[in-house]
């Protein structure tokens, strides 16, 4: 239990998906405008992080691992997450219409956000079993939409001010970007 | 494609349409490696070659590839070449495998790749697509580079682990942290589009 | 001429399998190339580090161990006699410190050497310095926490040493406890 909490405050606080690991800045960077959509978005990557966490586990360590390929992972681990992707988009479109309908753009645009893969991959890396996989995935996919949610936030103020003309959009956004992970970095380093 | 074209086109990947700077492309691995000149280099090369190589084979494959299954198929052959570059670099250059880790096998979902593919590749025949594939690759690291050298001399003042301050030079640390290079890369953006704004107001 | 239609199932099936299958065989001969190289590298590289250990090392055997955060043991064979080094991981300040520890058959250390480690530049990486080290040489178990003195600044990454030699000092106890009776 302990270990649990352990991954669950440390993938969600201290190595923070955006701010202390770089995964996942695209979407990070192109839908955090507004905070609605940012919390869409959010919702929809925890949801495939979560899924991938495991089926990816039952790929690697069920054929990867007893056949010897596990040289193949990387392209295993992306096919079966487009192909979950698009598995979930039929489904949602079918079951949850009012959902799809929220989360639907954002739903193929997450095959190739690398904090999906990324997870799939650290999960193998750190040899988490079953059960933390995807407690580690549920939980850095919380982190990252605590972030773009923050991001968001910002962003939001950050269109009333008035920079010079070089810095509008992206460039103000990314500085604004590295003031939050300075405030992360005071997670770093916490003992329990 | 004259010699003209070409200059046309470098001047274009590496700074009018720069992946990094200017399509925003490929963030991930741009803010994680850059914490000094041998990981960018290194990451920069890297997915160069990857570039190069699957929108050589995407290019010779475009005919025969149905609509349905073209960003299956594209994925499968960038993965491939992530996969054989991922082993080379482990064999061969086990450093930069540890230094670079899970951002070897991330440049799969690198969006410059799987753009060029998309964009140009897939209804261009094979040598533009090479020579696409290298200028753009080349304006990436590029960026990479220049990213990474001005990261390290601020952070721990060296140049590919060269002191170059002498020993007293403490660096700013905070530089060479995931947080010094959002801002780093914020500043180097706004730089470049001060100046590609000022030379198109010349034209 | 045989008219091919491109939009039938079969074709997309035929064209996805060649596709595939011909990524798979390039795949399948650089991996039997490199997996001897990477094999090879990364024996070397637990050979150097077990080398600065033991200066005198003719060989080791590796064996596992069920201790947490410990990755490995061996069984080092050095001048006339047999020792322990254990690869440890703990965790310090920016994510897993991996160490090398040297433990004598009568649990006392005889030396530490740090593999690779993410720790902040200038003030964590402190821990690498001989001065740090060499403090744990000849130590048991239960002097540790107390004749080890932990940098100024950099205490997490100091702590996680003291911990990293701990687990290692845990694991050879516990692999010559199953000796003995077995």
């Amino acid at each position: 239990m302990k270990e649990m909490l352990l991954i669950i405050v440390s993938a969600i606080l201290i190595d923070n998906f955006i701010f202390s690991k770089f995964l996942g800045i695209c979407p990070f960077l192109g839908v955090s405008e507004k905070t609605d959509t940012a919390l869409s978005m959010g919702f929809a990557v925890t949801f495939v992080m979560t899924v991938s966490s495991a089926v990816t586990y039952f790929i690697y360590y069920g054929v990867l691992v007893p056949f010897n390929l596990t040289y193949l992972k990387t392209i295993a681990f992306i096919l079966v997450i487009a192909a979950l992707v698009q598995l979930i988009e039929m489904f949602m479109k079918k079951a949850f219409p009012p959902l799809y309908q929220a989360l639907g753009i954002y739903l193929p645009l997450i095959t190739t956000n690398c904090a999906v893969l990324g997870v799939t991959l650290l999960n193998i890396q750190y040899e988490y079993n079953f059960i933390n996989s995807v407690v580690y995935g549920f939980a850095s996919a919380v982190g990252f939409t605590l972030a773009i949610v923050i991001f968001a936030g910002v962003r939001q103020r950050l269109q009333l001010s008035d920079p010079p003309k070089a810095f509008r959009g992206i460039p103000l956004a990314l500085i604004s970007a590295g003031l939050i992970a300075m405030a992360f970095m005071g997670f770093q380093g916490m003992e329990f | 494609m004259t010699k003209g074209e070409f200059k046309l086109k470098l001047i274009d990947g590496l700074l009018l349409n720069n992946p990094v700077l200017v399509q925003l492309l490929g963030m991930c691995s741009t803010l994680a490696v850059t914490t000094n000149l041998f990981n960018g280099l290194g990451m920069g090369i890297a997915t160069t070659i990857v570039l190069t190589m699957s929108n050589l084979i995407i290019s010779l494959i475009r005919k025969f590839v149905p609509k349905q299954i073209r960003i299956a198929s594209f994925i499968v052959v960038i993965s491939g070449f992530v996969t054989a570059i991922e082993l080379l670099i482990r064999a061969y250059v086990p450093v930069l495998d540890k230094s670079l880790g899970i951002f070897i096998p991330l440049i799969v979902v690198n969006c410059i790749i799987l753009a060029r593919a998309e964009a140009f590749a897939s209804k261009n025949p094979p040598l533009p697509s090479v020579v696409d594939g290298l200028v753009m690759g080349l304006g990436f690291a590029s960026t990479l580079v220049v990213l990474s050298v001005i990261r390290e001399i601020i952070g721990y003042g060296t140049i590919g682990g060269l002191n170059i301050f002498g020993e007293n030079f403490k660096g700013a640390t905070l530089i060479a942290m995931p947080a010094g290079a959002f801002i780093t890369l914020g500043i180097i953006i706004a730089t470049t589009r001060y100046f590609v704004n000022k030379s198109k107001q010349k034209c | 001429m045989l008219k091919i239609n491109k939009e039938s199932i079969l074709y997309t099936v035929i064209v996805l399998t060649v596709i595939s299958s011909g990524i798979a065989l390039l795949l399948a001969i650089i991996n039997s190339v490199t997996s001897p190289v990477i094999a090879k590298k990364n024996l070397e590289e637990k050979g150097n580090a077990i080398q600065s250990i033991y200066t005198d090392y003719i060989s080791f055997e590796s064996t596992k161990t069920e201790v947490k955060n410990a990755e490995e043991l061996y069984i080092v064979s050095h001048g006339d006699t047999t020792d322990y080094c254990v690869l440890v991981s703990p965790s310090g300040f920016g994510g897993e410190i991996q160490m090398m520890v040297g433990v004598t058959g009568d649990l006392k250390i005889s030396g530490v050497e740090i593999v690779s480690m993410s720790e902040t530049a200038g003030v964590g990486t402190k821990i690498k310095n001989a001065d740090f080290l060499s403090q744990f040489i000849g130590l048991q178990v239960n002097k540790i926490s107390t004749d080890v003195d932990v940098i100024s600044g950099a205490t997490v990454s100091s702590t996680a040493a003291k911990v990293g030699v701990e687990t290692a000092l845990d694991a050879v106890s516990e692999y010559l406890k199953a000796g003995d009776n077995g």
